[in-house]
């Protein structure tokens, strides 16, 4: 390369194209902006160790981390549609009606760090976008569908919904392996349909084909109702509130029987009520699912939850300090 | 005015070294190329205050390498968020071979620069240095201070631990 001396040439001023400030993180004196391009070259398991580095780095693979399930909710619409290959379960992601759902991730407010933990659902109408395929995806983020191994994903879905009508939702889900044996012990607290439209999912059936034990664990509270839209459509008070399509609306006795886990087990702690207040859902629950299916739950209506921590405490049997610390986590 | 003299930038180093590139080389970088196009004659100096000599050069050699590639589109991130770390060119493997701080210069100079090509390599580059090893071993190679607590460090790991390769 050789080098010139111009005098007559003209010189122009420039300026720095970005003004981010520098990460302080010793020799990698680069910015912000570069750094996470670093990071978003590794996969989801190579970027956690990241986040144990230092303050810095923690904050920004957190960001990639979350990064493809951040949402411009200006966009208003479904925003999973994007082509990042993360994202492709989603595709099934269902807007019905007129509604305008909008995504957004928040880290939990007092872990302060990443953790692939809530997911917050806004519906701008009352629609029937379900939560099947975000769930899969998540997993798929977290490579977990290749890996049904010893690990713990202990995933909790919240949603605020609906100015008029807000109610929780949660979902814990605790993927672990049981003496060898790859276990999901999906339990819900559901006080809507949201769940059993996840056991609608069949990206989530196509996981459980992989599983040797599946648990079901419900945790309807006693005298909520599970299935609102069942009946309600019979009531034109509330079935403003409660427009959700039947096929959505799953059960996990249906799910049992259809799906080919070799060993599937139905834990109730709640009462199964229906909406026209009649309190016979865990015994229909029964009476419907295949032999093969074993119940452990009592059975009984109004139930509360005493019985689960006799649940988790069996459960829990077995299991390195870790796991049990997991286990128990599954508490809501 | 010659032809070959329209075909030639100047660039000056923030160590005020100049050098005398072919344009198209020069156009490689997307900074280059803009002020090129708003310069009022082909006798200007571009002046690269936050490039040194020594940078700059090797970065012209990988600018002269590639001179004849097509110009990745402007949106080139917008649909690759998680990319692979592997395909890495053998030419630019073997360019990139330099020392941690020479890496780093490369990086943060393609970024001024506006080289998204070169960017890239540096980023794939310091990615494939840090997969695989643990947070202290990172810590260790890019001489990181630990800014967390014990405790903090033993809840985040308790945090994640389900995610990490065992």
């Amino acid at each position: 390369m050789s080098t010139a001396t111009t005098t007559s040439a003209k010189s122009i001023s420039t300026t720095p194209l970005s003004t981010e400030t520098s990460s302080p993180l010793s020799d990698i004196n680069l910015p912000d902006q570069v750094l996470q391009k670093v990071l978003s070259y590794l996969d989801t398991s190579t970027l956690f160790p990241s986040l144990r580095v230092n303050r810095p780095l923690n904050r920004l693979a957190s960001s990639v981390l979350y990064s493809d399930l951040t949402v411009d909710l200006s966009t208003g619409l479904n925003p999973l549609s994007s082509s990042s290959p993360n994202l492709l379960h989603t595709k099934h992601l269902t807007i019905k009606r007129h509604s305008t759902s909008c995504l957004s991730t928040h880290p939990h407010p007092h872990a302060q760090l990443a953790r692939l933990e809530t997911l917050t659902l806004i519906l701008n109408d009352q629609d029937s976008t379900y939560l099947g395929p975000i769930f899969c995806q998540y997993r798929s983020e977290c490579n977990l569908l290749r890996h049904l191994d010893p690990r713990t994903l202990i995933l909790r879905i919240d949603l605020p919904v609906l100015p008029t009508s807000i109610y929780p939702y949660s979902l814990p889900v605790n993927l672990r392996a049981c003496n060898g044996k790859r276990r999901l012990v999906l339990a819900t607290r559901s006080t809507d349909y949201w769940s059993f439209a996840l056991l609608n999912d069949p990206l989530f059936m196509d996981l459980c084909q992989s599983l040797d034990r599946l648990d079901i664990v419900l945790l309807s509270d006693p005298g909520q109702r599970l299935f609102p839209a069942k009946k309600e459509t019979e009531r034109g008070e509330e079935q403003a509130d409660w427009k959700i399509p039947g096929e959505l609306v799953g059960n996990p006795a249906r799910f049992a029987t259809e799906c080919q886990v070799p060993d599937v087990r139905c834990v109730n702690f709640g009462c199964l009520v229906l909406s026209d207040g009649e309190e016979r859902g865990v015994k229909e629950t029964q009476h419907e699912v295949s032999k093969r299916v074993k119940h452990v739950g009592k059975g009984e209506t109004k139930m509360n939850f005493a019985g689960m921590d006799e649940y988790l405490s069996e459960g829990a049997q077995g299991l390195t300090a870790v796991e049990r610390e997991a286990w128990s986590s599954v508490k809501i | 005015m010659s032809t070959e003299k329209k075909d030639t930038v100047i660039l000056q180093t923030s160590d005020e070294e100049q050098f005398t590139v072919e344009k198209k080389v020069a156009e490689r970088s997307s900074l280059i190329k803009s002020m090129l196009e708003d310069l009022p004659t082909q006798e200007a100096i571009i002046p690269l205050p936050n490039v040194s000599s020594s940078v700059l050069s090797k970065v012209l050699e990988y600018c002269d390498h590639h001179k004849n590639d097509p110009l990745p589109p402007p949106d080139a991130d917008a649909d690759d968020s998680r990319r692979k770390t592997s395909d890495i060119g053998e030419w630019d493997a073997k360019f990139i071979q330099v020392d941690q701080e020479m890496l780093f210069e490369i990086i943060l100079a393609s970024n001024y620069l506006d080289i998204k090509p070169l960017l890239d390599v540096g980023c794939k580059t310091v990615a494939n240095m840090i997969k695989g090893k643990t947070p202290e071993q990172i810590r260790t190679l890019f001489n990181i201070t630990n800014d967390f607590t014990a405790e903090e460090e033993e809840q985040i790991r308790k945090e994640n631990e389900w995610a990490e390769d065992r």
